[in-house]
């Protein structure tokens, strides 16, 4: 017997990294006995290996937890899981725009930080009710007064009925739930209205195809339903539908108000995109609005990412290709480079998609890949009047036709303790950012917000501001405009040769001063090899740095007797292997890092 | 068709002490007792892998410190070798010697027992720098010990030298060279220093401990190696290894060549057959493995015809006259100029190798650059 709809309730949990929402999943999970605790893997909701070593939500899911609740009903609880990463902004706001509700977890020593604020506007503009919960109050450095103040001065939310938990220990769970239960409305949609859902997310299934995991608003879908997705134009007959306890399980019918997945032999999910609007095929689908804020995605960060062995390019391919199949955000295209031979330029949402993108083709593809410098999307406006947009630093406009360069900022909010003030205010100088202005959230913390460009925030910011406020900064960012920029490509040249993977583009102020790093860094990343190497940096032909790494002189086993020759063997084929993982120019062997250390040049 | 022969290795893993950069299996501190229960398992060991009909052309002790062992005792574990296998009556029969271990009457006792050629441990002639390396010797004791040997009947003398020591200086090595030479004994090995793992002297580097010549010094230490010693007479054989004519050493040739060779003793390597075999390491364990079983072989590696060409290259382009190639043909059934063709080109190309109607060597350059050179031939 299904619930009534007035008994269902679609919630999400937002946090910052670490602030114990994996945690908090678990614990609902267990109170509702989903799962029961002998079957908890520890934190079921992040299916992916990356994820869980980097303790990063990115894929999210959805779980349906049946409820008895103190009124002693039945409630049908639907936690939408979100990804916790700035990369993934958009998939945040449409699994937001599928929930009636949020818990707004805030760490009981952290306070609040960047990416609770993010996410809290995120969640007040789908006009969620926000139930803030303050965790880890078990902790020695627990301060859920002053957390409680800080949720009220920052994110103007009412923080005196805030549950005060901890998901470790497992208090307050009940709590939450019940407040879920009161507080989080039930879905208003009309069951008598023809289909209309939200898809919110998906994976791939090499069997099944794309599993849509979906919110239905008006209307209900069921197996061999036949389906209409109103931004891609794309029809399907539904197989199956069904819902996540947390392993799929299927059911007869996802109705009005309820979430679920679908599959339908869908072969990408370009043709099912997350914040495409579902309908019915044909005429009961005639005439259904579509879902407001769907948006494609679109790649911010760019790289090229080249095979190491270049036999291994069609495998690439494919990889790139099967990845794509479950991720709408990635794009690529083939590209060459002089030194680096064949290769795809890839577009990523962010540095985190970028790189997590890239272990998993390592890992799941057994690919050994190059990745060059990240880059922005740069705006070229020519002297003939017509403009470019460069990803590329290797397809760069030649200096005499450019007439402006435009380059993309972004709104950047860090969250500090009033010690680190200067500190920050000292990087965001070295970083081109505009400070906008300065907020006081909770005694002893400040909130600072930039515009800055985002070329200068995938050199290694993030890193850099961790390390440099010892782990106290938190930060977030969005995307807002162009703006015009004084910038130019710096080359670097190896034995006077340039290579187009190490060119990046830098502003014109700094050209000079990141040249003469790179060179020194590339100095100690490249080994001494057979003959002496020139390194040199160079603005439009003008050498502004250079370095010798000098010839390697000596470089034998001295001594190889009867038992020892496996062993040497062995030695000599490690080398090999590591001389491998090297991209070949000329005769120069260049480690791989040498194409990232463009990010790792600090100042 | 004459019957092939083999070398014969003997392994004695005892040492006084063990020196911080020796990466060998030996060990200080075994009691006697323990030796001796190891000799007698050296013995089984023998005994029982005996091949009558196998012709062995040379015997070698090395360790290790054979000479830790009473010089009956290594007479006994030759004896044992000449019963279970046909030691060739003009075999060369090698064991390498710690300097302070030689008296009159100990080395006459080897050489009266069928040893002929010796080969001394002396490192450097430097006392400072053989207590940095935790020599137990003096230079006084190695030129006594060389003396000695000579009066006791040897005749094929060898002594070992190192260069690229902590904070050791070109004139230091210059010194060393001079008195090795002014020995004048006819065989010499010049090791350059390299820092193994698992090694006292790595751990000291690891902690930023070691102090050691730059690359450009232990180059220049290398390149009077070779001058001084063409200088006064020696022709370099192998990277490491100098003679006078007539003096170069038979058994090593063995493993450069890539030959069939017998290891006895605590992790000795075999190699018969295409088969690699490997006795236990531990000399105690070794010992109790060899009474309860006869033998004490723990690892067994058939190289794959790609992996013997390979290590053939690779230790052959050791040698200063290079690889045989017609030998090569003939034990592969394939031209090493065929199979290594682009890498033979571009390392010809570089300087590297250069190559003889038969042979195939490394040049000076690729001499010191060998290791860049024999990557190329493995996998």
């Amino acid at each position: 017997m299904p619930v009534p709809q007035d008994r269902i309730r679609n919630f999400c949990i937002i946090a910052h990294v670490d602030h114990g929402k994996s945690t908090l999943a678990d614990r609902l999970l267990e109170t509702t006995h989903t799962v029961e605790r002998r079957d908890m893997q520890e934190q079921l909701l992040d299916q992916l290996d990356i994820e869980r070593e980097r303790g990063i939500t990115i894929k999210m899911a959805a779980v349906r937890m049946p409820y008895i609740a103190d009124d002693g009903l039945e409630y049908e609880l639907n936690l939408i899981d979100t990804p916790g990463h700035v990369d993934f902004t958009y998939e945040v706001s449409r699994s937001l725009n599928a929930c009636e509700g949020a818990l707004l977890v805030v760490a009981a020593a952290q306070g609040v930080e960047a990416q609770t604020i993010a996410n809290a506007n995120l969640a007040m503009n789908s006009n969620l009710t926000i139930i803030p919960v303050i965790n880890k109050i078990d902790l020695p450095a627990a301060d859920p007064d002053r957390v409680a103040e800080e949720i009220e001065n920052v994110l103007a939310i009412d923080a005196t009925e805030a549950i005060r938990a901890s998901a470790k220990q497992g208090i307050g769970i009940r709590e939450i739930l019940e407040s879920v239960v009161r507080n989080v409305p039930p879905p208003v949609g009309d069951p008598n209205k023809p289909l209309r859902a939200l898809v919110f997310d998906s994976h791939y299934d090499g069997y099944l195809g794309v599993v849509a995991y979906f919110r239905v608003v008006d209307g209900a879908v069921s197996a061999g339903d036949k389906i209409h997705m109103i931004a891609t134009g794309k029809e399907f007959t539904v197989d199956e539908v069904g819902v996540f306890t947390p392993s799929m399980k299927r059911v007869d019918q996802i109705r009005t108000g309820e979430t679920g997945y679908l599959h339908a032999a869908i072969k990408s999910v370009t043709d099912c995109r997350v914040g495409d609007t579902v309908t019915a095929a044909g005429r009961a689908g005639q005439g259904v609005e579509a879902l407001p804020g769907y948006k494609p995605a679109k790649p911010m960060v760019f790289c090229g990412l080249y095979p190491i062995d270049s036999a291994q390019f069609p495998d690439l391919r494919e990889a790139l290709s099967k990845m794509q199949l479950n991720d709408a955000a990635l794009s690529f295209e083939a590209e060459s480079s002089a030194a680096l031979g064949f290769g795809f330029r890839c577009g990523f949402l962010g540095l985190l998609h970028m790189e997590i993108v890239q272990e998993r083709l390592e890992r799941e593809f057994n690919l050994s890949l190059l990745a060059t410098s990240p880059s922005v999307v740069y705006r070229i406006f020519r002297t003939d009047g017509t403009s470019v947009d460069v990803d590329n630093p290797a397809n760069w406009v030649a200096p005499t036709q450019i007439e402006h360069i435009e380059e993309p900022f972004v709104d950047a909010t860090v969250i500090v303790p009033t010690d680190y003030v200067g500190t920050v205010m000292e990087m965001g100088r070295d970083r081109r950012a505009i400070f906008g202005n300065m907020e006081y959230p909770a005694p002893g913390r400040v909130m600072l917000h930039y515009q800055m460009p985002l070329s200068e925030i995938i050199m290694d910011f993030f890193d850099q501001l961790k390390s440099r406020t010892k782990g106290y900064a938190s930060f977030d960012y969005e995307l807002s405009d162009y703006k015009p920029s004084s910038l130019v490509k710096l080359d670097i040249q190896i034995n006077s040769e340039p290579v187009d993977a190490l060119s990046f583009v830098t502003h014109r102020d700094k050209a000079f001063q990141r040249g003469k790093l790179l060179v020194e860094k590339l100095k100690e990343i490249i080994p001494r090899q057979m003959f002496e190497i020139k390194l040199q940096a160079a603005i439009g032909g003008k050498i502004v740095a250079a370095e010798r790494v000098s010839a390697m002189r000596k470089n034998v086993i001295a001594k190889c007797y009867g038992g020892d020759i496996t062993r040497k063997r062995k030695l000599l084929e490690k080398q090999k292997e590591g001389k491998k993982r090297m991209k070949q120019f000329g005769s120069v062997e260049i480690p791989q890092e040498a194409f990232m250390s463009v990010l790792k040049i600090s100042e | 068709m004459t019957q092939p022969t083999v070398g014969v290795y003997v392994h004695i893993p005892f040492c006084v002490k063990k020196c911080g950069y020796c990466d060998f299996n030996a060990y200080s501190g075994y009691r006697d007792a323990t030796k001796a229960r190891y000799v007698d398992a050296l013995c089984r060991e023998i005994e029982g892998r005996s091949e009558a009909r196998t012709r062995v052309a040379t015997v070698f002790f090395g360790g290790g410190t054979p000479t830790t062992l009473a010089a009956g005792d290594l007479a006994r574990v030759l004896d044992t070798v000449r019963r279970s296998f046909a030691v060739d009556p003009e075999a060369e029969i090698s064991l390498e010697a710690n300097p302070s271990d030689a008296t009159l009457a100990y080395l006459s006792c080897l050489r009266g027992s069928g040893f002929n050629r010796i080969s001394f441990g002396v490192q450097t002639f430097d006392d400072r720098l053989l207590k940095t390396i935790d020599r137990v010797h003096n230079a006084e004791d190695a030129r006594q010990a060389v003396a000695l040997a000579k009066q006791a009947g040897f005749d094929n003398l060898s002594i070992d030298l190192m260069f690229g020591l902590p904070r050791q200086t070109l004139a230091d090595w210059d010194r060393s060279l001079e008195a090795a030479f002014a020995l004048v004994v006819p065989h010499l090995s010049m090791y350059g220093l390299i820092v193994e793992e698992g090694t006292a002297f790595w751990a000291r580097r690891e902690r930023g401990k070691l102090s050691l010549p730059s690359e450009k010094t232990e180059a220049a230490m290398f390149g009077h190696a070779l001058e001084r010693a063409a200088a006064a007479g020696y022709h370099r054989y192998e990277v490491s290894n100098y003679a006078l004519p007539g003096f170069e050493s038979r058994h090593n040739q063995i493993y450069w060549r890539n030959e069939d060779y017998f290891g006895f003793g605590a992790g000795a390597a075999s190699y018969r057959g295409g088969i690699r075999s490997m006795n236990e390491r531990l000399p105690g364990r070794y010992a109790d493995t060899v009474a309860e079983h006869g033998t004490a072989t723990v690892e067994r590696e058939a190289l794959t015809p790609e992996e013997a060409m390979g290590e053939t290259m690779m230790v052959g382009l050791r040698l200063a006259e290079g690889i045989d190639l017609l030998a090569f043909e003939r034990r592969f059934g394939v031209r090493a100029e065929d199979r290594y063709a682009p890498q033979i080109a571009d390392l010809r190309q570089a300087g590297l190798l250069e190559q003889s109607s038969d042979r195939l060597s490394l040049t000076q350059r690729g001499l010191f650059l060998a290791s860049e050179v024999m990557i190329r031939f493995l996998a």
